[in-house]
């Protein structure tokens, strides 16, 4: 348990600090980065799931998108995997119920089944490898005055950065208690109701606690509901080489959706 | 209860993420109307407040506790205790928030299935279960079986609800061939299970935070006008209400064909009868077709997949060779 909340406080310490953000990647505005992770979504969802070979061909998208990032495409692949065995439990009875043959391999039958099961699979691996390779070049803060500047209402984003800002602080203080909880525990690993409701009911009263003193201490500062523009307007430049790549990628997608290339060369 | 991308189709994340976003506009207004009819210094924290609560929900969800007599452990979800102590607009913004840092930082739940996830774990808790269910249970200076009964009924009919609609996206989406009253029946058994535990957790929770601060959960200090109040015959009648939502969707399921297998097997195997309709046309293409072909065709060949995945290895060694260097 502590493991998970150690994670956690890993994850969240490396957010601020994306590391692909001084590759080319990096350097794109955030706004054209999310909206081609759209247009490879919309793209790659649309495609008629018995179509795994043209399916695969979507796949470049996030090797070069990774390799532009300047992250390795190893990395990516072994994150997106987490989601195999949610997808699979869902896709798995069509392995049963499509028992038309879709081709031959040595003599052995290859089901209808078995392919849309693998390009569910695949489906699920490619946009979660999307959204991985966004989050690792871009950090939050950015995604967030990307989304103010694309007129998401303040209230929202404020939500979002309020909540990232104090997970670390509140991650820390779940792990100190769980801490001090192992330390007099004689190597329980789980709590039981009772005691897991008073550690969890602390956590929230002391949230609370906190949130009152930073709400105090923000009307002191002239807090408004609305961070200082400021802070978006560095990021808010848009230059010749975002619509470029926006152009690029969006084009090449839709070419890749539209013609079939895998079924028509091969 | 997260879902991916991967089992929907661009139309349902489509229409989804519409309702979604606007019911965070209407949420928006909602929580700034309400905000008004606060107090100065509650709505001077109502702000952090709900950005440190989404935090808490975060740290809480790591920390588990067991479930007597299974081995296995569980977590809260957060909705009903969000609801109950900012209401249920400024809840389901949080939880929004949260759901969306869960997608970007985590990659919980699938970027076009956002809209989805927020109808699904965020709106049938706090603005469609809550308002039912707890509110009308609860009244100032409620006891604590009170509260906890609100608490468990509230949190099995958010999640019941999330179950079901998670199966009608999935089943409009037409990407898994599972017909779609097993997949319910398989979805909502998981979810009252599921709920029961949430909504046990909720309780104790609400417990101490009644003895601590029970200023803190909405509707128990003063009779405020929006909460109505009603005594013990209402909480049997809010019973029987949530048993007969549950109930009649089984029956409904339960009385559906026994051999729904079977019936999804002819359905595809009728819709594929339709694809290849038997003209001497499209016989003399398919003739045509196996003879210049190494494979019989599908919609997916061998040659296909094997052509794709020369391309992906020959893309992979390309990033490579130019992949950028850092600069020191």
């Amino acid at each position: 348990m502590s493991r998970r909340l150690l994670t956690a406080l890993h994850i969240i310490s490396r957010v601020g600090q994306a590391e692909g953000r001084h590759s080319p990647l990096g350097g794109i505005n955030p706004r054209a980065k999310i909206l081609v992770v759209i247009c490879f979504l919309v793209a790659m969802l649309s495609m008629p799931i018995e179509r795994l070979s043209e399916l695969m061909l979507f796949s470049i998208y996030p090797i070069i998108s990774a390799s532009m990032g300047g992250i390795g495409y190893g990395r990516v692949l072994r994150r997106s995997l987490i989601v195999v065995p949610f997808v699979a439990l869902i896709a798995l009875p069509n392995l049963f119920l499509q028992r038309e043959v879709a081709f031959q391999v040595g003599g052995v039958a290859v089901r209808v089944g078995l392919l849309t099961l693998l390009s569910i699979v695949l489906r699920g691996v490619l946009s979660l490898q999307a959204v991985i390779i966004l989050v690792a070049t871009t950090s939050l803060r950015s995604v967030c005055s990307a989304l103010r500047g694309m007129g998401v209402p303040a209230l929202l984003v404020t939500q979002i950065f309020f909540i990232s800002r104090y997970m670390g602080l509140l991650v820390e203080e779940a792990l100190a208690m769980q801490r001090a909880r192992a330390a007099r525990g004689f190597g329980r690993e789980r709590y039981p109701l009772k005691m897991w409701a008073r550690l969890i009911s602390q956590l929230l009263l002391r949230s609370a606690r906190r949130a009152e003193e930073i709400g105090r201490a923000m009307a002191a500062r002239q807090f408004r509901g609305d961070m200082p523009p400021s802070l978006h307007q560095s990021y808010e430049r848009w230059r010749g080489r975002d619509t470029l790549y926006l152009v690029a990628w969006c084009g090449t997608l839709l070419l890749l959706r539209v013609l079939h290339f895998a079924e028509r060369l091969f | 209860m997260h879902m991916s991308d991967a089992l929907l189709s661009p139309a349902v994340a489509a229409v989804t993420g519409a309702m979604a976003v606007a019911l965070v506009a209407v949420a928006i207004k909602q929580t700034e109307a309400e905000s008004h009819r606060r107090s100065l210094s509650r709505r001077r924290s109502q702000l952090p407040l709900m950005g440190v609560m989404g935090a808490f929900v975060f740290a809480a969800q790591m920390i588990n506790f067991a479930i007597p007599g299974t081995g296995s452990s569980g977590h809260i979800v957060g909705g009903v205790l969000l609801a109950a102590i900012l209401g249920p607009w400024a809840a389901f913004l949080t939880l929004t928030a949260v759901l969306i840092i869960q997608c970007l930082l985590f990659a919980d739940g699938g970027f076009l299935a956002l809209g989805c996830n927020i109808i699904n774990m965020a709106a049938m808790t706090t603005l469609v279960a809550y308002p039912m269910f707890f509110r009308f249970i609860m009244r100032p200076h409620a006891s604590t079986s009170r509260l906890a009964t609100a608490s468990i009924i509230t949190a099995i009919m958010g999640l019941f609800f999330g179950a079901v609609a998670v199966t009608i996206e999935t089943s409009l989406s037409g990407v898994t061939a599972l017909p779609m009253r097993q997949f319910l029946v398989y979805m909502v058994a998981i979810h009252l299970a599921v709920g029961l535990g949430e909504g046990i957790a909720t309780a104790v929770v609400l417990a101490v935070v009644r003895r601590e601060r029970p200023d803190m959960i909405e509707g128990f200090m003063s009779p405020d006008d929006k909460v109505q109040y009603h005594g013990v015959g209402r909480v049997i009648a809010i019973f029987a209400l949530a048993a007969l939502i549950v109930g009649a969707s089984f029956s409904w399921v339960a009385s559906s064909r026994p051999d729904g297998l079977e019936w999804s097997i002819e359905k595809v195997s009728d819709g594929e009868e339709l694809e290849n309709p038997d003209t001497p046309y499209h016989k003399a293409a398919e003739q045509m077709l196996s003879q210049t072909a190494l494979m019989p065709d599908y919609n997916t060949s061998l040659a296909g997949i094997l052509g794709s995945g020369a391309i992906i290895f020959s893309v992979l060694a390309l990033t490579y060779i130019f992949r950028p260097r850092h600069r020191e």
